[in-house]
């Protein structure tokens, strides 16, 4: 874990597209926040390994956002069940019900429904918000935490130690 | 594009999901064994295990080796033992989430099984306990069968709480008299009496003294005439009176006459009543069989409370759009349904076939249609066992339909036929009292049921024959007992009949059979000299209280011949003055 927290923050400061960690955030949103077994998962698995999405930030969001997702179950349980008892979209359910792949997707239950939504619908708002938080962290932050004192003591600690190995 | 895509992602990719593939194939045999296992042991509330499973992906199936499944109730003994089980899963509804067993087949089936260790799970087992503890409470005993006593009341102890006829009647009859005399006493003094006579007597002297000359003497003859007519009035009134008088008495004497036979009428009754123990007898088939017939139901009933909580789960009718499960269990949710092109139902097992090894033989089984969505196939679950020329009868048959298509009114029916059935060394009834053995015999056995919303009705008819019957009791206790052994010696085939009526925790239990006027027979020739004895006694003591009390209503009814007197009296007092 350690060495995972000290990639991210050596990414962070580093010159990698700021994209690139955003994604690798959203789509731990995503994996965080559904059941992890689930069909979708694998895609994300997929489409994470596939495109150059920062793995680091990934395992990062993918454990706060578990952790996230287990308080915020009971959302995902009205949600789902709201979209999945809307009237207007019966007969989108209906079709989807009777194919195997979404059967196997597991769509029909709330919470799968719900985080699957409150995921899409923040997907690109947090991506958005990520990016932007990166750059204002690298312009202006990143100086200015270099020079605290805490910053200064935890340099001179095992952390620090990592990262520099790891950095090379 | 080069940028965006890292292609040696995919090759990461392949390989967690063929580690992840891999991993699944070497140990899902581990895993479903485990999943069965612990969701067995969970809801039987017992051990559940599996020596071996092999998890088959083309064709989808499974097969166990040796599935034992305990009895929580007794943790040393397997409620079923299965030698090899075999399921063929319909994988293409599997993948729909739906468990569609297209074939299940059980060879080597046991029932009640011994066990080397226990199947107890201490925490289950408590659990289960203190469940069964609840449900007894508010649950009625079964009947408790107890051998009647053959014991002769005496006199004394049976005149103590019986009423006598003779006595009562003999009360009231003294009391009607009683009633009567003073009736008539009080119609005495309305009646003509010596002093109203004398009062005709001195009119008469009167007339006599004014007769002289004609004119006189026809007066005379008028006032004559009419104190004449008076007195012949008072004469006929007398005489009426005392006709009314006599039909009672006569009526008395009838009555008196009749309360003479009443003592020997109670003589014979209280004798039918107390020295004849055909009533206490008329159901010892009761007796004999009511405690294996509720040891049945109780079993039967333990099933019920066990398989209620599933049954409860039948769901309700389809609704035309979708259903919805609520109260979902904390990061489960709920799982909407909506229409099926081809609905079909979360768990089925379509079609089973099970081979039995029972105690009479090895007997071929055959399940259909099992599952809790009923509403969905349109079709009851059938289960049917049958065999023939097995090791111990000659054929058996029996067929079990659960109907819940309308989950409201769940209809049960069953039937049972086995014949030729070769009984040996079977105890009839543990009763201490009346340890009553069944040797031999060959036994045919037909019975039906139906339980529904209403409750449980069963009915069953059991033909023994060649019987070889004991009572393993020392007959040298009674002359009873004695009869008895004789009369079970001399039994060569029996008929037995029960219904089971009522509700599952509170049904009636009715027993017969021709055991019944057999021992009915014994006993009473058993019981024949004491009986006689009895009823000597009971003679002489029926009649000692009621010649009392008839004695006392003869002396009243004596105590009215004075009236008689008194009305005869006087109307020859009336008549004397005719002349």
């Amino acid at each position: 874990m350690v060495k995972i927290i000290a990639k991210f923050l050596k990414v962070l400061s580093s010159e990698t597209d700021p994209g690139q960690i955003s994604l690798g955030f959203c789509f731990a949103m995503v994996a965080g926040f559904t059941p992890f077994f689930s069909l979708h998962n694998l895609f994300v698995l997929l489409l994470v390994l596939l495109l150059r999405i920062n793995l680091a930030s990934f395992i990062l969001g993918l454990g706060l956002f578990s952790g996230i997702a287990y308080i915020l179950d009971p959302l995902f349980h009205t949600i789902g069940l709201a979209a999945l008892s809307s009237a207007t979209l019966e007969p989108l359910w209906v079709v989807l019900y009777n194919m195997v792949l979404f059967r196997l997707e597991h769509f029909n239950n709330s919470i799968v429904m719900g985080s699957l939504l409150v995921s899409a619908v923040l997907f690109i708002p947090l991506y958005l918000a990520s990016n932007w938080l990166i750059q204002k962290y690298r312009d202006t932050v990143l100086e200015w935490v270099r020079k605290l004192k805490i910053v200064q003591a935890l340099k001179a600690s095992r952390l620090f130690q990592v990262y520099q190995t790891l950095s090379g | 594009m080069k940028k965006i895509v890292r292609w040696h992602g995919v090759i990461a990719f392949i390989v967690i999901v063929g580690v992840l593939a891999v991993f699944w194939l070497c140990f899902v045999d581990n895993i479903v064994k485990r999943v069965i296992e612990r969701n067995g042991t969970a809801a039987v509330g017992a051990k559940v295990e599996i020596a071996d499973l092999d998890v088959s992906i083309v064709p989808a199936g499974i097969s166990m080796v040796d599935l034992r499944v305990a009895d929580p109730d007794r943790p040393m003994t397997n409620i079923v033992e299965i030698g090899r089980l075999s399921v063929s899963i319909d994988s293409g509804n599997l993948l729909r989430r739906k468990l569609v067993i297209d074939d299940m087949v059980a060879d080597g089936v046991m029932f009640g099984t011994a066990r080397k260790t226990s199947g107890a799970i201490a925490e289950n087992h408590k659990k289960a306990a203190a469940e069964k503890q609840n449900r007894n409470k508010g649950k009625k005993q079964g009947p408790s069968f107890e051998l009647p006593s053959f014991t002769l009341p005496s006199p004394e102890e049976i005149l103590k709480k019986e009423e006598l006829e003779s006595v009562i009647r003999a009360k009231k009859l003294k009391e009607d008299i009683q009633t009567e005399q003073k009736r008539w006493k009080e119609r005495l003094a309305t009646l003509p009496d010596k002093k109203k006579f004398e009062q005709y007597k001195a009119r008469l002297e009167k007339i006599k003294s004014k007769a002289r000359g004609l004119s006189g003497m026809l007066g005379a003859a008028e006032d004559a005439s009419s104190v004449y007519r008076d007195i012949k009035a008072d004469i006929e009134t007398i005489k009426k009176a005392r006709a009314d008088f006599n039909r009672t008495i006569n009526d008395f004497k009838a009555r008196i006459a009749k309360l003479s036979k009443l003592p020997e009428q109670d003589v014979k009754r209280l004798t039918d009543k107390y020295a004849n123990p055909s009533g206490a007898v008329s159901n010892i088939s009761r007796v004999v069989f009511g405690e294996k017939i509720n040891r049945w139901i109780e079993t039967f009933r333990t099933w019920y409370h066990r398989l209620s909580p599933y049954l409860a789960k039948v769901p309700g009718p389809v609704e035309p759009g979708r259903k919805v499960k609520l109260k979902p269990a904390r990061g489960e949710g709920v799982d909407v349904r909506f229409r099926e092109a081809n609905p079909m139902p979360d768990f089925i097992v379509r079609r089973a076939e099970a081979n039995v090894i029972l105690d009479l033989g090895t007997v071929e089984g055959q399940a259909k249609n099992i599952t809790l969505e009923q509403n969905i196939i349109g079709s009851p679950a059938t289960v049917e066992f049958k065999g023939s020329r097995l090791k111990k009868a000659g054929s058996v048959y029996m067929k079990v339909v659960a109907n819940y298509i309308v989950p409201q009114s769940p209809v049960y029916t069953m039937d049972l036929s086995v014949r030729k059935y070769s009984v040996s060394d079977m105890d009839l009834s543990a009763n201490g009292k009346f340890p009553l053995h069944l040797a031999s015999a060959v036994a045919d056995l037909a019975a039906n049921g139906r339980m529904d919303n209403s409750g449980l009705n069963l009915s069953g008819l059991l033909k023994l024959n060649n019987v070889r019957m004991s009572l393993d009791a020392d007959r040298t206790v009674s002359p009873i007992m004695e009869g008895i052994g004789s009369a079970l010696a001399g039994i060569d085939s029996l008929d037995v009949t029960a219904t089971v009526v009522g509700p599952p925790d509170n049904v009636r239990i009715d027993v017969a059979s021709n055991l019944d006027s057999i021992f009915r027979q014994a006993v009473s020739k058993a019981l024949a000299k004491q009986a006689a004895q009895l009823e000597e006694k009971l003679r002489a003591a029926v009649f000692e209280r009621a010649d009392m009390e008839i004695g006392g209503v003869k002396s009243s009814l004596d105590s009215m011949g004075g009236i008689d007197k008194d009305l005869l009296n006087r109307s020859r007092l009336g008549e004397s003055l005719l002349r």
